[in-house]
């Protein structure tokens, strides 16, 4: 059974409030290529999607978390493929990868802007 | 005796986490926050960390505290959601008992119960729309609208440099007449009425429509009247569709999804940008016929979709729109959509005099003028200079006086417009409108104090009381309206140029003709002498300069023949 809309739009709500501001906070704000990224901010970087809430909540199991029990969107389901995507990069992302720190980034800005709209077009 | 540097606003950062307050610290400083951070780390590993111009509390007692610690705090960055343990939380301003839905809203009880001690405070709310998860939380938002110092951030909080540029808007407004902005009406029953209709129309949900010639000042209302006015608390995004390639408006508008079309990444449009806010559309009629008919869709679905996608997303814009052409003629010869038109809701229109019917205000103007362009910035540290070669207070006012000094300027410096300067001045026919009026006037001022600032240093007359008054004499106005067209390009007293712009291939060789002209006239100018030119391209004429500028004419294949007088 689905969810009220009620609280269907509190998670939403609380999609870009815990998750999306945070996991995008770094990555809107690197400088753009081909100047590197400072190694300070690459570790930030790693945090906002890695760490994203405490402790040590990564915003892939945040997202799983706060969804828990909502019918599936296709922004959703594009969100959680997107954060999959930047687990498998941790181990580059961590070691300053320059390839995948830009990676990671460009998807930390879409699902910024994917639960965005999720949460806009929320009844 | 150098100018000091100006003071950057003093930020205070309200979140029961610290991320943001790192995120502030970490990138606010390219915008010349956080001042005395030199290191290559983020400032809050800086040893000077006193010197930061950022400050950080997690709730309202520790908020409370910084404010009292630190009495010219300017700005607030205040989060609304806060997971605070129920000792910490702020009374609720409403009475609501439910703790989560207190710590959803706590911000906004931290606002009301700071606005007892603080009430004129600029505040930017550190949230968006979609984070507030209710209508009531939604409503509790649009309440603080009738105080002009809230500011919603919207997905601007994270994004340094638009952050920098909401405080700095924020700032601007401080001060001035509520719904004003800071906006010059001047005291004609002409821009009484002009302000009586923005301020009605900006509150409704209709697009507006803003017709003047160049210069007349519509951008500046839709900025500092139209949005204030507004019940948005959105951010205010300005598109000059002029200044656009006609290929890229769509996108630039739209959005775009990756791979919608040649080298396309994902993006949002200025529309979304401007989502809960306001959208200024400059130069409307320059609008593509292709981009006019999906204009037209998103003003009456209030939907727009990004290029390459096919679901539409919601957005709620106040539609500003712009031009100086004459929209009319353009939809009788088709080139603008005659729907579209109706749309821009034509009979609601505001027409913006030209400053030569105006003329009325040009006192108020001028002193308007006058005392924004010595309010801050490089002018201001002009005049601190001067009040210190003149032996004069570093605080002094700044008055306008026309005809002849008043006796009242004790305390001020009085910039003082002739009886003949303004005679000149209201005999112009200003085609550059307020644009042009302000820059006549800064000049003059500027050039004014230069000269004062000189006589002030040979001391004698320049200095102490006498030095309260600086004349702007008629001839300074006449030049400043009149340009001589027979100095060549180049006015030494003003370091003017004049270029003739010609389309090339590319704009590297834009550049480099534009240049190889500056040097032809500098060459012509300085009668061949290289180090009087590197003295005005780079202000030292020493030979070291002389000889880089030698070498950069030759460079531009330019031929160095002495001129013959």
């Amino acid at each position: 059974m689905s969810l009220a809309s009620d609280e269907r739009r509190r998670r939403f709500a609380r999609l870009v409030h815990d998750v999306a501001k945070y996991v995008a906070r770094t990555a809107r704000n690197l400088p753009p290529p081909p100047a590197p990224v400072p190694a300070w901010a690459a570790a930030m970087l790693a945090r906002d999607l890695y760490e994203t809430a405490p402790p040590h909540r990564r915003a892939s199991f945040l997202l799983d978390e706060i969804t828990r029990g909502l019918d599936p969107t296709p922004e959703l389901d594009r969100a959680r493929a997107l954060l999959a995507e930047a687990d498998s990069l941790e181990r580059e992302v961590r070691a300053a990868d320059e390839t995948a720190l830009r990676r990671a980034a460009s998807i930390a800005r879409e699902v910024e802007l994917v639960l965005r709209a999720a949460a806009r077009g929320t009844p | 005796m150098s100018a000091p540097t100006p003071r950057r606003p003093k930020l205070l950062v309200v979140d029961d986490g610290d991320r943001y307050a790192e995120l502030a610290h970490a990138f606010l400083r390219d915008y010349d926050y956080a001042t005395r951070c030199d290191l290559a780390g983020p400032c809050w590993s800086c040893p000077r960390r006193a010197g930061c111009t950022l400050t950080h509390a997690h709730d309202l007692a520790e908020t409370k505290e910084a404010l009292r610690r630190h009495r010219d705090v300017d700005v607030l960055l205040l989060d609304v959601a806060f997971e605070l343990p129920a000792a910490r939380l702020a009374p609720s301003a409403t009475g609501e008992r439910d703790l989560a839905r207190r710590r959803r809203l706590q911000g906004l009880d931290i606002l009301a119960a700071l606005r007892r001690a603080h009430p004129s405070l600029p505040v930017i709310l550190m949230t968006s729309r979609e984070e507030l998860a209710d209508d009531a939380a939604l409503a509790a938002v649009d309440a603080l609208a009738a105080d002009e110092s809230v500011v919603l951030a919207g997905a601007d909080a994270f994004d340094a440099r638009a952050l920098s540029l909401l405080v700095e808007r924020v700032l601007a407004y401080r001060g001035a007449p509520p719904g004003d902005g800071g906006y010059l009406w001047g005291e004609s029953e002409a821009m009484a009425r002009l302000r009586r209709d923005a301020l009605t129309l900006a509150r409704t949900s209709l697009p507006m429509l803003l017709l003047g010639e160049t210069g007349t000042g519509k951008s500046a209302l839709a900025e500092r009247v139209i949005h204030p006015a507004s019940v948005r608390r959105g951010p205010f995004v300005s598109v000059d569709l002029a200044a656009l390639p006609s290929t890229l408006v769509a996108a630039e508008l739209f959005g775009a999804a990756r791979g919608a079309f040649s080298g396309a990444v994902e993006r949002p449009g200025r529309f979304e940008a401007a989502d809960g806010g306001t959208l200024f559309l400059d130069e409307i009629g320059n609008l593509p016929p292709d981009v006019q008919r999906m204009l037209l869709l998103a003003l009456e679905e209030r939907r727009v979709t990004r290029l390459g996608e096919t679901t539409p997303r919601p957005v709620d814009v106040k539609l500003v729109a712009a031009t100086n052409a004459d929209l009319p003629s353009l939809v009788r010869s088709g080139a603008f959509r005659d729907d579209l038109y109706a749309r821009l809701n034509p009979a609601a229109r505001l027409t913006l005099p030209p400053l030569r019917e105006r003329r009325a205000d040009l006192d108020a103007l001028i002193a308007g003028f006058v005392a924004r362009a010595f309010a801050g910035g490089a002018d201001r540290r002009l005049l601190v200079e001067y009040a210190a070669a003149a032996r004069l207070e570093s605080t002094a006012p700044v008055e306008v006086a026309f005809g002849r000094p008043p006796p009242s300027a004790a305390r001020a410096i009085t910039f003082v417009f002739a009886a003949a300067s303004m005679a000149a001045l209201r005999r112009h026919g200003w085609p550059g409108n307020l644009r042009e009026l302000a820059q006549v006037v800064v000049n003059a001022t500027v050039f004014a104090l230069a000269d004062a600032m000189e006589a002030a240093r040979r001391g004698g007359q320049g200095v102490g009381a006498a030095a309260r008054v600086i004349p702007i004499p008629a001839t300074l106005v006449r030049r400043l309206i009149a340009p001589d067209a027979s100095d060549g390009g180049v006015s030494p007293a003003r370091g003017r140029v004049s270029l003739a712009l010609t389309p090339r291939a590319s704009l590297h060789a834009v550049a480099r003709d534009l240049e190889r002209q500056l040097y032809e006239q500098l060459f012509a100018d300085c009668d061949g002498d290289f180090a009087r030119m590197a003295e005005r391209l780079v202000g030292s004429g020493g030979p070291k300069a002389a000889r880089r500028v030698r070498l950069r004419f030759n460079q531009l294949g330019l031929r160095a023949r002495r001129r013959s007088r």
